[in-house]
């Protein structure tokens, strides 16, 4: 320690210098770190702007091209969407791709606030695309088409963007692989998703009765009833049809009604 | 910027109104023997039972005070009464009932949607102090006042003495032709408030006599 360090006013001045040339190396490895990460992203950026350049087109109109390529940039921890409102150079380079995902945003606010009255504020997912396809002037019948055509993933990454807005647009999986989008901020508790899909299915047109809930999934009456009058009563997810035949009450649900 | 594409890049979502074969549950439109196109929700057997959640009931309500406003106006009916729900065999049949579907509008809510439609000024109970029955107004009083001051003026009736069946009833048939008297009356108060009316007692009871817009004699 003496030794080391000598003693009195020397071993301050000592010190002090050792202290300098460690500030001065730290500032030059820093420096030289820097310089290299600012190189590596002016590259990273100049190969993702040619990138960007090259595969625009693709980009913006080849559906699975979009996805590979928001999969890569999720992947890589940059946001696509941050697009013209934060001012980021992302923006520059890929001028439309915000743009485009905004524009099929508020084309799926339109189509679930047109759709509304007939659904209750709840919209298959198909249903959406189909009728995005329809607004946008794409033929039916030719989905297998890749130019220009919109994809469920197109929708459902739309309505993640439409998250800041606090309308609540949701996406809900009724099960079978079969997806709504729900855009009234409503809970759905799985006893409704079990109705929702169960209205669904081919033949039914959205008719449920609660006979149907007891005798098909083996609720018992008081749980489909309950179930059934939350739907009707709270939610005005379904409507009441008191003049069928057999039973006192027959309820359609809305968003699983066939309407041409 | 998403405020931005609300504001100007709206777009409107038509319906195309077709007819399914394949699908005989999907709601359709469906054409009368009168020619009245009846839209798709009248397909739908709910659309007949008054609705118990404020929401639906208001969408649907709202879509019943259409189509008897288009009915009325489509065949020149003026009244519509609570009866007509009741029993068949009226000239209402083909709007309040659905055959295709076996429903039928149920009475009580009718008078709910002749209510909303007074309350709308849509309608008038008539005669007042009753809620079975209203005069319809497929085209408000205002309307029927102009519609009225023009055919007066195109007639060359300006400033002459005319009885009430006179407009109502003439030789050549008008559009005012059936006008009911209490629409008739109201019209008539609205001219005269502008000085383009005057009621007259007359021999055969009551009788107007119409000014030009000027509003002298």
């Amino acid at each position: 320690m003496h030794r080391l360090n000598g003693v009195g006013l020397a071993a301050f001045d000592r010190h002090t210098s050792t202290a300098r040339s460690y500030d001065v190396l730290s500032i030059t490895l820093s420096t030289t770190q820097l310089n290299h990460l600012q190189s590596q992203l002016s590259s990273f950026r100049t190969a993702l702007t040619s990138f960007a350049m090259n595969h625009r087109d693709d980009i913006l109109h080849d559906p699975m091209f979009r996805h590979r390529f928001t999969q890569m940039c999720s992947s890589i921890g940059v946001d696509p969407l941050a697009g013209p409102r934060k001012g980021g150079w992302w923006a520059e380079l890929l001028p439309g791709l915000g743009d485009w995902q905004y524009e099929l945003g508020v084309q799926v606010v339109d189509i679930c606030v047109s759709t509304r009255e007939r659904n209750g504020g709840m919209i298959e997912l198909a249903e959406l695309v189909r009728l995005v396809r329809k607004l946008r002037g794409i033929p039916e019948g030719q989905e297998g088409q890749k130019a220009n055509t919109i994809t469920e993933e197109d929708i459902i990454r739309s309505v993640k963007t439409l998250g800041p807005l606090g309308a609540g647009y949701q996406i809900i999986d009724i099960g079978d692989g079969r997806k709504m989008v729900r855009s009234v901020p409503k809970e759905l508790d799985s006893d409704q998703a079990v109705i929702l899909s169960l209205a669904r299915q081919p033949g039914k047109y959205g008719r449920i009765t609660q006979n149907e809930l007891v005798e098909e999934k083996g609720w018992t009456t008081g749980r489909a009833r309950g179930a059934l009058d939350n739907m009707l009563l709270r939610d005005g997810l379904c409507w009441v049809d008191e003049q069928d035949k057999v039973h006192d009450r027959v309820y359609w649900v809305t968003s699983a009604m066939k309407w041409d | 910027m998403l405020l931005y594409y609300f504001n100007c890049s709206r777009i409107k979502i038509e319906y195309p109104e077709t007819i399914n074969l394949t699908h005989s549950m999907a709601l359709s439109t469906h054409t009368t023997t009168t020619g009245f196109l009846l839209p798709s929700i009248h397909s739908a057997p709910p659309f007949f039972t008054q609705q118990l959640h404020p929401t639906s009931l208001s969408i649907a309500t709202e879509q019943w005070i259409q189509i008897i406003l288009k009915y009325a106006k489509h065949r020149k009916l003026f009244t519509i009464r609570v009866e007509d729900s009741e029993s068949p065999g009226n000239e209402w049949d083909e709007v309040l009932r659905n055959e295709r579907i076996n429903r039928r509008l149920l009475p009580s809510y009718l008078s709910y949607i002749l209510a909303q439609m007074v309350s709308q000024k849509l309608a008038a109970y008539e005669p007042p102090q009753q809620d079975r029955s209203v005069l319809i107004y497929w085209r408000l009083p205002e309307e029927w006042a102009e519609t009225l001051h023009e055919w007066v003026t195109s007639t060359g009736n300006l400033n002459t003495i005319m009885t009430f069946y006179e407009i109502t009833d003439p030789p050549v048939e008008s559009s005012l032709s059936g006008l009911p008297i209490p629409l008739l009356r109201q019209a008539i108060v609205i001219l005269s408030k502008t000085n383009r009316a005057q009621v007259l007692t007359i021999s055969e009871g009551e009788g107007v006599r119409f000014f030009p817009p000027t509003g002298k004699p």
